[in-house]
């Protein structure tokens, strides 16, 4: 609510979420690289564990963008970092209604991870923990400076055959799918007033990430406030905190930090007309 | 003798240089921030046709310069704002008229694009003109359906030449903008 009263009062959005993903795709023929890092305490030791990803994204067209991503990690074997997964990701905007500073958008996108480790947590999530697929929809409105976006999507684990194993010995326990969702606000705070391309932008984020497992009667509800710098615009760098306000999963954990760099490539595979 | 040819020359590349589009003024639809403007504007700047761009950011607003020399298309330059991911809501072109009469529904040939003047009393201009292309997905989607409800012409809806058109002696098929001619 404060968030909305201030963009009302400053006329203000954006919409490049922190933990989720927007329904507008990249510019066609643009390229991102990005390093994100996700700290999170250990169930084992309470010492900080990380996990390490690396992602490409590439806008193929204005109806198409893909993502591409390798998670390495401290979480499942120790010690030292191990490459834990890869992911595969591809949104199809289908919905788009634009106006001045405004616009309505709405996307579906489909994902599949491959994992080298089990995961011994009932928490489902395609970056790291499962192999698995996800397919949702994903709405996102904006005005003005004020961008909200709203995502549903179905995830089903896979089951390898260390799952299988577990799934025998835990049936009672293990989760193998559910409806992921999220609520996301996004203001534009600075600049008040534009005069270049070199300003630096400062966006504020607040998300709401829930899950609720279709299998067993098991859910978490996560807030997660987050800040974003834009440097020139083409250079993102975010900081947030994800935080559980409910639920009953077993997960690795309960709160996390998140910090990402990303950069974007506009034009690389321009073709000059 | 030589010196004629130069005379001659000197005239044909003055009318070349002057009959032809001298800049633009292009509002984007959908965005807000300065990354989404800086994808347009690199879209925009990659085009052989543009010589440079000023913007206006908190506007959206782009306001180009043409080369002299260089072909103009409209559905190149709405394109490129697409492929960044937004909308044309406004596309301005100033074109440099010799002495012209335009009627209501004049056709004109300018460049090598086809334009049907969309005009309620028919006036001459000359000089230097504002046209606005009133065509789909070169307006708002608010403003092109009122537009639309004014006109029964069907090659406003299709954007391409059609039976009414056919009738003036165009050939049927071929892309056609429509425009007003904007006061200053």
């Amino acid at each position: 609510m404060f968030l909305f009263l201030l963009a009302v009062e400053t006329s203000i959005s954006q919409e490049l979420y922190v933990f989720s993903e927007p329904a507008s795709n990249m510019p066609t023929n643009s390229l991102s690289v990005k390093y994100s890092g996700k700290f999170m305490p250990s169930h084992h030791d309470g010492k900080w564990g990380v996990r390490n990803v690396a992602e490409v994204m590439l806008g193929i067209n204005k109806s198409w963008m893909v993502h591409a991503a390798a998670t390495y990690a401290n979480l499942y074997a120790y010690p030292g970092l191990h490459l834990e997964s890869g992911r595969l990701y591809a949104k199809y905007r289908f919905l788009s209604v634009d106006d001045i500073h405004t616009h309505f958008r709405a996307a579906a996108f489909m994902e599949a991870s491959v994992n080298r480790y089990t995961s011994f947590f009932q928490e489902l999530s395609l970056d790291g923990d499962q192999s698995g697929v996800q397919a949702g929809v994903i709405a996102t409105q904006l005005l003005h400076k004020l961008a909200l976006s709203g995502t549903l999507s179905y995830i089903k684990a896979l089951k390898n055959e260390s799952w299988k194993a577990i799934s025998n010995a835990n049936a009672p326990f293990v989760s193998f799918q559910a409806l992921n969702y999220s609520f996301s606000a996004g203001l534009l705070v600075l600049p008040l007033h534009y005069t270049s391309f070199q300003q630096t932008n400062l966006n504020l984020y607040v998300e709401l990430l829930g899950s609720k497992a279709l299998d067993k009667p098991i859910h978490y509800i996560d807030i997660a406030p987050a800040a974003q710098l834009i440097f020139n615009a083409n250079t993102k760098l975010n900081a947030g905190y994800r935080f559980q306000v409910d639920g009953n999963m077993l997960r690795m954990a309960n709160q996390s930090l998140f910090v990402s760099l990303e950069r974007t490539f506009l034009n690389v595979l321009k073709s000059k007309k | 003798m030589k010196k004629s040819v130069c005379i001659l020359l000197f005239l044909h590349v003055t009318l070349f240089s002057i009959a032809q589009f001298q800049s633009g003024r292009l509002q984007a639809s959908g965005l807000t921030c300065a990354m989404c403007a800086k994808s347009i504007y690199n879209n925009l700047i990659a085009l052989d046709c543009i010589d440079s761009i000023d913007t206006d950011l908190n506007a959206s607003v782009f306001l180009l310069k043409f080369k002299l020399g260089k072909a103009i298309n409209p559905d190149i330059i709405r394109k490129k704002v697409e492929d960044a991911g937004f909308s044309v809501a406004l596309l301005d072109l100033n074109y440099l008229f010799s002495t012209t009469t335009i009627a209501p529904d004049a056709h004109l040939s300018l460049e090598g694009q086809l334009f049907h003047f969309m005009v309620s009393s028919k006036e001459t201009i000359s000089g230097l003109q504002t046209i606005r292309i009133i065509d789909k997905n070169f307006l708002t989607e608010k403003a092109h359906k009122k537009l639309k409800n004014l006109t029964s012409l069907p090659c406003y809806t299709t954007g391409m030449t059609d039976s009414c058109c056919v009738a003036k002696g165009l050939a049927l098929g071929n892309r056609i903008f429509h425009v007003q001619l904007i006061k200053k």
